[in-house]
């Protein structure tokens, strides 16, 4: 018992976690251990983390990351897609603290902590095919930029909430407070780049704007924006063994910041190189004042320092629990963003291998991913603490080049 | 800041701890204190756990532009050089100098220095007068036998008796505001005694002593002077020494018995009035009033003329210098004036003033004046007919100050004149007759400058002689030989000057601004100087001399010369741009600072692209080598082809590729210098290339790399 509980604790301290909502626990102890009792005071927590993209591998994320080089090997076949289309891709570590009070009544109240620290990105592949290859792979091709957006949130939070259960149904709202120590948001419009045959020009068609927090201190002790999030839930499980359901919106809210930092360009640029009046008689001023990296200087940004508003990534997410028998149940959950990605759809079959220990195959397709697999394993003891984790990091390690997502999720909760 | 973030994160797990267990203790919900700490704990420090992930470099490949240019024959040639008919054919212009000089008239003329000294000539000093009284009371009252009688009787009839033996004085003559004391070189003394008495007086002995010395200065005898009559008597000063102040006596004089009664008026008086004049001074400390002391003048010559006959001259620069001494204890002035000096219609004068000399010293002084822009007239003065020569005049003075100053005839004043560093801008006259032999000579040729090598032949080349003479001095120039020699390779072709007159007469200008010239062709010369041509010569080689007035016409004084206007003679060449070219090796080397280029660490290796849009219908292979200044060759930029030959409208368009790596960049950014060369080949070798204005090379420089983005190395 001691040991089981050692290894949970060192689980929850390993890694980093991806966020459970406050509900989620509801449908988890449903799923894997077919417990239906919710009305227990009790405290869970969860983090993970992802790293999912419809396009990048993830051997180039982990180049990324750790050899903080991508190299061309990485990256080759990338100049070969469609640059039209979009390429999604989505990174970061969520984690959260709830605690809940007994409800003995109606009603009960709900206490929490968390951060959030990722990032969101949805832009056009010749977008990112300039970045990861450069423009040359695409002489002679007009390569679309825009529209592309670039999102980053890096923020921690408290909030408090309130349920209500009667019955089969059950409903919650929280209000978080936010304390952002990072933002950072790219838009691109319609935005193209065009090299000439043996680059003789570039011509680039650019209507951008780059919004960033400063980041001179850390991300705990710095507070560059304040601000608000909302969620809500809704579960309905008519009887003990029947399927439940469960609507979630989650952060819905904005942040504000005083004084962010604006980059702003809206304009057509053709650059044919350094116009020299006489090529024989180039003086120093022309070779002395040579530099490649004057294509950046050549397009006349424009920076500011404006109040702005930023909303947070709000996502709805629908669970959906269907019992095959005493310990098999179906897993379903469709998620989608507010406002841009496409919709995830999990689906995942429990098998409760014994009364403490279940594991569940699942696949995930869409959202920032293309398809993924994953395995989850979930423990429980004498019924008041349990833990779930859930991997999709085989593909990493099989075939790192050809998969393009991987996530890790911790969660535990222990009822009292 | 990662403490930092560790403590807030304690900080932040502390404060949840106390939050959940005071809200477990309002739920009554039971606690295991150990399990929500580290709960908490791991919440609570792992945003400060959390890595801030640094942007990934990246491996990319760019092509970029990276500068584009237009030549056309008026970057490779100069426009000065460049003259094109209607069509646009283009011919090369070029002038070279061969010989420019000024007038030897233009050496720096001087004057011999003169001196002139003198004692003061004169010294005068002003007429005074001076008038005194006896009346008839006056001796009345002196007179005790006959005196109480006129006093008693004046305003009555009375026949005045015979008085004897009378005299006055001393009355004192005061002169002190004008002199202390005197010697006199020259002068006179005129006494006047008018007889305002009734009766007649006689026997009259009038004397003049200094007051101090008593020294008579005058006595005169006046035998007798009739009623309302004046007498004059005049002495002669030569040689007097006269005090300030004078005592005049009249030592004896006698009334004579009137001519019946008369009215007696004892207020009727005897005047005397003695007057001193033309005084010259030997000497005195007295009030001097102003005079002229000395007065000069003088003809000087000039030197260095040679056989030059100077009417007249402009100065660019020069000074007159004049040093005075004196020992003349007062305010010395002088004026020193060039007649003939004029500068904007305003003669040369000067007025300068020397302060007293000390008792018994002098006093020196130095004046230097600056004649740059006179216009001297050196024909003589006043009779012009001379030249080479200066006249000037010198007037020195005291004024009067109304002090006493202490002057004698043995003071005396130096004074040194002389006109030095006289170079003239202009000259009239006659500039002189010279030989001037120069040469063998090298003057520079530009034209091919940057061609080595190679082979060129045009199919016409136009070749004269060109002279300008900018003054009017008729001259005649003989050029021995002229040829043409290229220094790098020794060779060296001699010109055909057959067709053109030896010597050369050059007449003179008609103006200061309108030179004489005269161009003479050399004819039939296209193959000769092909010869010329093909060598790619630097410089011309001369040997000639250059005589001016070769028929020594010295009367001729209507010559005029410019210190800025030359004898210049010139080899003009026209080519027109038809030829036939092979292998004509271009070689230009630019410097390159590469201190001065941020390099971009990331560059890896690639390909650099010379594109090139030609409608010359020539061929180049071109090549740029990066050297250092010692002239080691740190990179070699040889491309895979040649830019290809076009036409007029119809431009040619070639890609050039060159590859490269990390390191043949390194060795660019290493080098001081780029050597360009250009291999250039006409399109024919049998019918002449014709080069128009507008054919042009576009030529633009890209280069394909690759990249690692973000790199900080």
């Amino acid at each position: 018992m001691k040991m089981k509980i050692s290894i949970l604790a060192l689980c929850l301290a390993a890694g980093s976690f991806v966020s459970m909502a406050q509900s989620d626990w509801v449908w988890h102890q449903y799923a894997y251990f077919g417990d239906s009792v919710t009305n227990e005071s009790g405290v869970w927590v969860s983090a993970d983390y992802e790293i999912l993209s419809n396009q990048l591998s993830n051997a180039l994320v982990s180049q990324a990351i750790f050899d903080g080089k991508i190299t061309s090997e990485t990256t080759a076949g990338f100049e070969d897609l469609d640059s039209e289309k979009y390429l999604r891709f989505t990174a970061g570590t969520n984690g959260e603290l709830w605690a809940r009070g007994n409800r003995k009544g109606k009603w009960r109240w709900l206490f929490g902590v968390g951060y959030k620290d990722q990032a969101y990105v949805t832009v056009k592949t010749g977008l990112a095919q300039l970045y990861l290859k450069g423009n040359a792979p695409f002489e002679n091709e007009q390569l679309p930029l825009g529209p592309s957006e670039i999102i980053y949130h890096s923020y921690q939070y408290a909030g408090l909430g309130i349920e209500h259960g009667v019955g089969p149904t059950t409903w919650g709202i929280t209000a978080q407070m936010i304390k952002s120590s990072r933002y950072a948001n790219l838009l691109l419009y319609n935005s193209s780049i065009f090299t000439s045959p043996y680059g003789t020009s570039i011509d680039a068609d650019i209507h951008m704007r780059y919004d960033i927090t400063n980041s001179n201190q850390s991300k705990l002790a710095a507070w560059y924006g304040t601000g608000y999030s909302l969620n809500g839930y809704f579960i309905h499980k008519p009887s003990k063994n029947s399927p439940l359901i469960s609507f979630q919106l989650k952060d819905f809210g904005q942040v504000f910041y005083q004084g962010m930092n604006r980059l702003k360009l809206s304009d057509s640029l053709k650059f044919e190189g350094v116009d020299v009046n006489n090529v024989l008689q180039v003086d120093d001023s022309l070779i002395g004042g040579g530099n490649l990296d004057s294509l950046e200087s050549l397009i006349g940004l424009t920076s500011a320092h404006p109040f702005v508003r930023a909303s947070l990534p709000a996502h709805i997410k629908v669970n959906y629990v269907h019992p095959l028998g005493e310990k098999a149940f179906l897993n379903l959950e469709l998620k989608q963003y507010l406002g841009f990605g496409v919709p995830q759809l999990r689906a995942g079959l429990s098998y409760r291998l014994a009364s403490w220990f279940t594991l569940e195959p699942c696949i995930r397709v869409g959202g920032f991913s293309r398809f993924d697999v994953g395995l989850t394993a979930a423990v429980q003891l004498k019924q008041s603490f349990q833990m779930i984790v859930k991997t999709e990091q085989f593909e990493q390690l099989i075939a790192p080049k050809k998969s393009t997502g991987q996530s890790l999720f911790v969660g535990a909760q222990w009822k009292f | 800041m990662a403490k930092v973030a560790l403590c807030v994160g304690y900080f932040v797990t502390l404060v949840t701890f106390v939050v959940i267990k005071m809200f477990c203790n309002a739920m009554r919900i039971k606690q295991n204190h150990w399990l929500i700490f580290l709960l908490v704990l791991i919440v609570g420090i792992s945003p400060s756990c959390r890595r801030e992930l640094e942007p990934p470099e990246v491996e990319n490949e760019l092509l970029v532009p990276i500068l584009k240019s237009k030549l056309d024959i008026s970057k490779l040639v100069a426009d000065s050089l460049l003259s094109a008919d209607g069509d646009g054919f283009v011919s090369l212009v070029y002038r070279n100098t061969l010989y420019q000089a000024s007038l030897d008239a233009f050496e720096e003329l001087n004057t011999e220095e003169f001196e002139q000294s003198a004692k003061l000539q004169a010294l005068e000093l002003s007429d005074r007068t001076v008038q005194n009284f006896v009346s008839l009371g006056q001796i009345a009252e002196n007179d005790s036998v006959y005196g109480p009688t006129i006093i008693a009787l004046n305003g009555q009839t009375f026949q005045i008796p015979e008085i004897t033996g009378l005299n006055f004085g001393p009355n004192v003559l005061d002169g002190s505001a004008y002199f202390d004391e005197m010697t006199l070189d020259s002068g006179y003394m005129k006494i006047s005694i008018h007889n305002g008495f009734p009766t007649s007086i006689s026997d009259i002995d009038f004397v003049i002593k200094n007051q101090g010395n008593q020294a008579t200065i005058a006595q005169e005898s006046f035998n007798v002077i009739q009623p309302g009559a004046t007498a004059t008597k005049t002495s002669d000063l030569a040689g007097k020494s006269i005090e300030s102040y004078l005592e005049a006596f009249v030592e004896n004089f006698d009334i004579d018995q009137s001519n019946g009664p008369v009215l007696l008026d004892t207020s009727d008086k005897i005047t005397v009035t003695v007057t001193i004049g033309d005084l010259k001074v030997y000497s005195a400390i007295a009030v001097f009033p102003a005079q002229d002391i000395i007065n000069v003048s003088k003809i000087d010559t000039l030197k260095n003329v040679g056989s030059s006959r100077i009417t007249k001259a402009i100065a660019a620069k020069g000074f007159v210098n004049v040093i005075v001494e004196s020992t003349i204890e007062d305010t010395l002035y002088f004026d020193y004036y060039i007649p003939e000096g004029k500068k904007n219609g305003l003669p040369f004068e000067v007025h300068e003033r020397i302060n007293p000399a000390p008792s018994g010293g002098s006093v020196y002084k130095e004046f230097h004046f600056d004649v740059s822009g006179y216009e001297f007239g050196m024909t003589g003065f006043p009779e012009k007919d001379s030249f080479n020569v200066l006249y000037s005049e010198l007037v020195g003075r005291i004024d009067s100050t109304g002090r006493k100053v202490n002057i004698t005839l043995e003071d005396s004043i130096r004074v040194f004149v002389n006109l030095s560093g006289f170079i003239p801008e202009y000259i009239e006259g006659y500039a002189g007759d010279t030989i001037i032999n120069i040469g063998p000579t090298s003057v520079p040729i530009e034209l091919f400058s940057k061609i080595s090598s190679g082979t060129i032949e045009f199919e016409k080349v136009n070749m004269a002689l060109s002279v300008s003479n900018g003054n009017n001095v008729p001259i005649d120039v003989k050029i021995n030989a002229l040829s043409a020699s290229n220094s790098k390779t020794g060779k060296n072709v001699n010109i055909n000057l057959s067709s053109i007159p030896s010597p050369i007469s050059v007449l003179g200008a008609s103006s200061v601004s309108v030179p004489w010239t005269n161009t003479w062709d050399l004819e039939n010369s296209t193959e000769n100087l092909n010869q010329v041509l093909g060598v790619f010569p630097d410089r011309f080689n001369v040997s000639m001399s250059v005589e001016t007035n070769p028929g020594q016409n010295t009367s001729d004084l209507s010559q005029f010369g410019v210190d800025s206007n030359k004898l210049e003679a010139f080899a003009d060449i026209e080519i027109p741009l038809s030829f036939i070219a092979n292998d004509l090796l271009m070689r230009d080397t630019v410097s390159f600072n590469s201190k001065k280029i941020q390099k971009p660490e990331g560059i890896g290796s690639g390909t650099m692209y010379v594109i090139a849009k030609n409608s010359f219908p020539l061929t180049a292979d071109m090549q740029l080598a990066f050297i250092t200044t010692d002239g080691t060759i740190m990179q070699t930029l040889k491309f895979d082809k040649k830019v290809g030959a076009g036409a007029l409208n119809a431009p040619n368009e070639s890609v050039l590729a060159w590859e490269f790596d990390r390191a043949d960049f390194d060795n660019m950014l290493s080098a001081d210098q780029v050597v360009m060369t250009a291999t250039v080949s006409a399109a024919s070798t049998t019918q002449p290339t014709k080069i128009y204005s507008t054919m042009a090379l576009d030529v633009q420089l890209s280069a394909r790399f690759n990249y690692t983005y973000g790199s900080n190395e």
